[in-house]
């Protein structure tokens, strides 16, 4: 089976199956790696122990409420990222579309402005809600929900997949300069909150919003599992899916909602984290020498959550217990791979 | 005659420390700050020199001069028109609540014609003043409306720069003739070096002597208080500071004027060690595992109850203080749209602040005091889950 795909696309490495293994190895050392790297020492055995409820409740107490909620999210987060934007770039067949093209992370922050900048200044009574960490995941699904929706109106109407991608830029720059007019009028305080959640974060999760987070990410991917054919078949335009009877609608409608419900709730819970979701499909491709989603879902799966995994370790690196925003690091260390990885190949994989 | 010779000399080198910009004029008399070094008033004659140094945050050997006198020929020619400020002032325009505290306190409220973000602001009678639309409001930071603080023609604009010279604006207002006066207040490290500053507002409005009588009983107190805690202060508890937002808690440094209150009134800030002129943003996780052992949580943002800290994170609910409930947030004095007074007046009343803190730290030092700024956080998911169970 192996041999074979490396006789059909040239230029593979690796039997795929070795590349997923490698893959598999890197996320479970990594992930163990971000449970360890903290202000505070945790050594191996500690989390040995801590498994079988021998260690110290101090350590207990970090591994639980700290550092495995902080992993979780930045496996979850790195998967539903990452397979969104390959969604949206096969969708668009555009190598620059990325989780948030639809406008969803202008869509959440436009509902995290209004909560933390609008309603905080004119309704000062509930101030305290702006930081309250249900009603900034609540504003942010909102917010992406409505553009959502909008979206879902357009791709009915629009035949032009083209058209819907230009709408949705429009919609995502409609909305971007409503954010900066409330940015413009915000006290300091309340536009450095709304800075800061721009940066994006992964250790502000608590376990029920990360049972929230991994229902959502799981229902996400199972639809975009059940795109996989329908991913495969509009690779090679539109017209010629249609032409195999895919029903584009349909296809559309199906990989919009998993791609909302994947990257508008890493939005609402983490903030919005850019550049995973345009870097990982291309890594991916590249890698597997594939553009064939049977091996490029599972692919951006395991490569988004080391790439988010491996930021969130760096991000800890300063020490003394201060840290780096996740999002700049990870545009940070992805862009050099990517840039190494096109320089060596001298080209990209194409996307279809 | 040594002796003598000796004297001359070292009386120059203190003119000489005290000269102006210009090599050819000397102080008659430079005024000795006692907490604050970044401003010095010289009295020449006729007029004096407000010299504002370091004026932003970042700014190093950086100075403004402002030329103030009551009598417009008496400034020495070829100064620009916007360093001169010529006395009695009619109308201030202000960005800081602190500089709203400050002509409040001198008994100038009426000067102030314009201030920013009029909704938050304190103080009664100004708010009645913004009401009957005497006073502006001239926008924030990043939105000076330029056109409108023209238009009110005042005689200076009192600002703060966090971002410095960069704030067109202000350069703008400076281009039009408008003298603009950096108050670097807030970036004084000690609480008395802030309250300082209101020498120079006693400059401005010509009341020096008050202003000094001012300064003078704020420090009184203030010294009192610390003696007082230094005596009597059995406890010395470790204190947190701040909320975090996300999972981000921008600690005040060890050297911050918040930590020195702290240490006056007989706590220990847990981050004394410290060092650094911005806040230092931390980790949750970080922050936490040091609050294990936190006996007061001082200054908690915006929250009103210890459920308020619990929502914006549930893990901070776990830490013993809030457990404990020795939460203490300094919002007791807000407007009805969350201008919190600690931020206004208390700028002037450092000694007020301290003593609210010495008896958070020791309540059996001041018996019977109620606190002013400081209000205790109270928890009210116990009563409200007992509510439930009993319905």
């Amino acid at each position: 089976m192996n041999i074979k795909n490396n006789i059909k696309h040239n230029g593979v490495l690796f039997p795929r199956t070795y590349i997923y293994m490698v893959l598999g190895l890197s996320l479970v050392v990594l992930f163990i790696v971000d449970l360890l790297t903290g202000s505070v020492y945790i050594s191996f055995g500690d989390i040995i122990r801590a498994l079988s409820g021998k260690a110290e409740t101090d350590i207990i107490n970090i591994l639980c409420s700290f550092r495995l909620p902080r992993a979780l999210t930045a496996l979850l987060a790195g998967m539903a990222l990452s397979v969104s934007g390959l969604q949206m770039q096969t969708v668009f067949r555009n190598p620059l579309a990325g989780p948030y093209v639809l406008g969803i992370s202008s869509g959440a922050s436009l509902g995290v402005a209004i909560l933390i900048l609008g309603l905080s200044s004119v309704m000062s009574v509930h101030i305290s809600m702006a930081f309250n960490s249900w009603a900034i995941v609540g504003s942010a699904w909102i917010g992406s929900g409505l553009v959502l929706v909008l979206i879902m109106i357009v791709s009915v109407r629009v035949r032009d997949i083209m058209t819907v991608l230009i709408l949705g830029i429009m919609f995502a720059s409609a909305v971007s300069a409503l954010v900066s007019i409330m940015q413009y009028f915000s006290d300091e305080s309340m536009l450095k909150s709304f800075v800061i959640w721009t940066m994006g974060s992964l250790g502000n999760l608590s376990w029920q919003q990360l049972h929230i987070l991994i229902i959502s990410i799981i229902a996400g991917l199972f639809i975009s599992m059940l795109t996989t054919k329908k991913l495969n078949a509009l690779l090679l335009g539109e017209d010629h899916a249609r032409s195999l009877g895919l029903k584009i609608r349909t296809a559309r409608i199906l990989i919009f909602i998993s791609t909302s419900i994947l990257a508008g709730s890493v939005t609402a819970f983490c903030g919005p984290l850019a550049f995973i979701g345009i870097a990982v499909p291309h890594i991916c491709r590249l890698i597997f020498a594939t553009s064939s989603h049977n091996y490029l879902i599972a692919g951006t799966m395991m490569l988004g959550s080391i790439a988010l995994l491996l930021s969130d370790i760096i991000s800890q690196l300063p020490g003394n217990g201060r840290i780096l925003p996740v999002n700049s690091v990870t545009a940070l260390i992805g862009i050099p791979v990517l840039i190494w990885i096109i320089v060596r190949r001298n080209k990209f994989v194409r996307l279809s | 005659m040594k002796y003598i010779k000796g004297l001359i000399y070292s009386l120059l080198i203190l003119f000489a420390s005290c000269k102006t910009g210009s090599p050819d004029r000397i102080a008659d008399h430079c005024n000795i700050n006692e907490y604050s070094d970044r401003f010095s008033i010289i009295q020449n004659e006729g007029f004096s020199i407000i010299r504002v140094m370091n004026p932003w945050q970042g700014a190093k050997d950086k100075y403004l001069d402002y030329y103030i006198s009551d009598d417009p020929s008496t400034i020495p020619p070829g100064i620009d028109g916007s360093q001169i400020i010529i006395r009695p002032i009619a109308s201030i325009v202000c960005t800081s609540t602190t500089h709203i505290a400050m002509v409040d306190t001198l008994g100038e409220i009426e000067i102030l014609k314009g201030v920013s973000g009029t909704e938050f602001v304190y103080d009664e009678e100004l708010r009645s003043r913004i009401e009957d639309g005497v006073v502006y409001d001239i926008g924030y930071e990043n939105g000076y409306n330029t056109e409108l603080i023209f238009s009110i023609k005042p005689d200076v604009v009192l600002v703060y720069g966090v971002s410095g010279e960069s704030v067109p604006a202000f350069s703008r207002l400076s281009d039009m003739g408008i003298t603009v006066l950096y108050i670097a207040d807030y970036l004084e490290d000690h609480p008395l070096a802030r309250i300082e500053w209101i020498k120079v507002f006693g400059e401005l409005l010509g009341k020096q002597d008050i202003a000094e009588r001012i300064f003078g009983s704020v420090c009184g107190e203030y010294m009192e208080i610390v003696e007082k805690v230094a005596d009597g202060g059995r406890l010395k508890p470790d204190v947190l500071l701040g909320l975090p937002f996300n999972d981000k808690w921008f600690i005040s440094p060890g050297n911050s004027y918040i930590a020195k209150l702290i240490e006056d009134a007989g706590g220990r800030y847990l981050w004394a060690e410290s060092q650094s002129d911005v806040s230092i943003p931390m980790s949750l996780e970080a922050v936490c595992q040091r609050a294990t052992k936190a006996d007061i949580w001082l200054n908690a943002g915006v929250a009103k109850s210890i459920d308020d800290i619990r929502l914006v994170d549930p893990r901070l609910g776990d830490l013993q203080v809030t457990a404990e409930g020795s939460v203490f947030n300094n919002n007791r004095r807000l407007n009805t749209n969350g201008g919190n007074d600690y931020w206004e007046s208390g700028i002037v009343n450092p000694h007020i602040i301290l003593k609210d803190l010495a008896f958070i730290f020791n309540p059996d030092i001041f018996p019977g005091y109620e606190l002013s700024y400081y209000t205790e956080l109270r928890d009210h998911s116990d009563s409200s889950d007992k509510r439930e169970y009993q319905e």
